[in-house]
């Protein structure tokens, strides 16, 4: 293990128990540390948009290829920033209408052929298969059918209607408690893995300086 | 104070305090708990292992550090799948703070495997654009990253003298932590009728269900739960060949189940005492 490597675990061990500390209370050293991602966030983001964007693909293209179509897209970049000045406010929405107006005519017609249909033909799938695979098919045809009926407000929700959107609110419901148990999961595997780091690379790896 | 009471005004650190235990009594003295393969994750396995030693993959990162323990096992693990038979990756990020963590498992995987970039793999780092970058890669992969991450020219690359677009590929395995599943289904899986696999944080594997109910994708690793799940299967098929070891999402396992235990045991005791309390109110009251 290099220096360096050791002087970034250890940066990294006290950063994480910095962040920690906020379980106990808001203190200022969980303060410093959130300042500190926030700034070094921001730093990242700066170079990358830099190096990846505004250099190659701007001044490079512009100096050395002499590609003097990058004037009009950088023109329209340049548009939205004119959002910060209030008199020149009107001339992002140009940019904008070329945005959504291109976007949109390549999303449409892929989100329809590629997503839409796919999934409808699935749902409206004929009853074939064993009898748990026609059950799995009915079970997924009255979710849809009832949680459909629960966001339809054209009707009110009385009687026969009432009693559809009800059935719809179990499905939501039950959708609800598995994306909670998956977020706990998640939830639980960040503090696993942040336990991992502290554990193995900075208590065994540098401290007692152990092979893992 | 009775238990009821003192259940019910828990100091939250206590269970702070718990968890923190249960998490790292098990990293270091590990409970070795069976991790069963379900058919979700095993539907992305048989497809990797399913293709022939030369076809090419295309992996894509689209994650960053904080969903590291959750999706870097999962990369790790595909990449040594992938060199272990042959497959040739293409590993890209569609996100800025990507790269990071791809370099590090390519690499790392490379140097194991002995492989060399540009030959056996190319990492094409990061490109601003997402859409714009898989509709780029459906007509030209090295149109679209001129440069590999290192900086090195790709169209004179031998890995892309025989597949340079995304229809050349003989699967996509998008590793997810954001919404980009359902744009590479859309806009190269599904148009170009290439076979797609995802894994995703657990926050949105429920999300992804109906893309796998549909076929739309041939299978699903959800979280550090499926990363584990890929590892088994890995390590049982080639662990002994290639020498490779469970991974971190197998050894955070124990603690993900000890802790969902506790989970589980705290939401039904509490809400035992809480009815418990409720009963006793409305005594009182009655009383009263």
């Amino acid at each position: 293990m290099t220096v360096g490597e050791i002087i970034g675990i250890w940066i990294a061990a006290g950063l994480t128990l910095m962040m920690f500390s906020f379980i106990y209370k808001d203190n200022m050293f969980f303060k410093f540390g959130e300042h500190l991602y926030l700034g070094v966030s921001v730093g990242y983001f700066v170079n990358i948009q830099f190096h990846q964007v505004l250099y190659p693909d701007v001044y490079r293209a512009l100096k050395v290829d002499h590609d003097y179509w990058v004037f009009i897209p950088s023109i329209l970049g340049l548009f939205i920033l004119a959002r910060l000045i209030p008199s020149l406010a009107w001339l992002s929405r140009m940019s904008f209408a070329f945005y959504i107006g291109g976007f949109s005519g390549i999303a449409i017609p892929n989100v329809i052929h590629g997503y839409f249909l796919p999934q409808l033909s699935e749902t409206l799938r004929p009853f074939t298969g064993g009898g748990l695979e026609i059950f799995n098919q009915i079970v997924i045809l009255l979710g849809v059918f009832t949680v459909l009926i629960f966001f339809f407000f054209s009707l009110e929700h009385k009687k026969l209607v009432g009693s559809i959107s009800r059935v719809g609110l179990f499905f939501i419901m039950i959708s609800f408690g598995a994306s909670f148990g998956y977020t706990v999961m998640a939830r639980i595997s960040l503090l696993i893995g942040r336990f991992q780091f502290l554990i193995y690379d900075w208590i065994l790896g540098v401290i007692l300086r152990q092979n893992m | 104070m009775d238990f009821v009471k003192l259940i019910l005004n828990l100091d939250r650190r206590i269970i702070y305090t718990i968890v923190a235990l249960l998490v790292v009594i098990p990293l270091i003295w590990p409970l070795s708990l069976p991790i069963r393969p379900t058919p979700e994750v095993t539907g992305v396995f048989d497809e990797i292992d399913r293709l022939q030693p030369g076809d090419h993959i295309m992996i894509s990162a689209d994650f960053d550090p904080a969903s590291k323990p959750e999706l870097l096992p999962m990369l790790d693990a595909i990449l040594a799948h992938c060199f272990a038979r042959g497959v040739k990756p293409h590993v890209l990020t569609l996100w800025p703070s990507g790269p990071g963590l791809a370099q590090q498992a390519i690499e790392r995987q490379a140097k194991k495997f002995d492989k060399v970039s540009g030959e056996d793999f190319c990492f094409l780092g990061f490109r601003y654009g997402t859409v714009a970058v898989v509709l780029g890669m459906v007509s030209s992969i090295p149109d679209t990253f001129t440069t590999d991450f290192y900086g090195k020219a790709t169209k004179s690359m031998p890995i892309y003298q025989d597949a340079n677009r995304v229809a050349d590929m003989s699967y996509i395995m998008d590793i997810a932590a954001g919404a980009t599943v359902e744009m590479w289904v859309m806009y190269a899986a599904e148009p170009q009728g290439v076979p797609i696999g995802a894994s995703c944080t657990a926050v949105s594997a429920t999300g992804y269900y109906p893309l796998l109910q549909a076929n739309q994708i041939t299978g699903l690793a959800g979280g550090m739960k499926g990363s584990a799940e890929y590892e088994t299967l890995l390590v049982g098929k080639y662990g002994e060949a290639h020498n490779i070891p469970p991974g971190d999402a197998t050894k955070g396992m124990d603690a993900q189940s000890a802790v969902h235990i506790f989970i589980v045991l705290a939401i039904i005791v509490a809400n035992i005492c809480y009815f418990i309390s409720l009963k006793r109110e409305d005594e009182e009251r009655r009383k009263a």
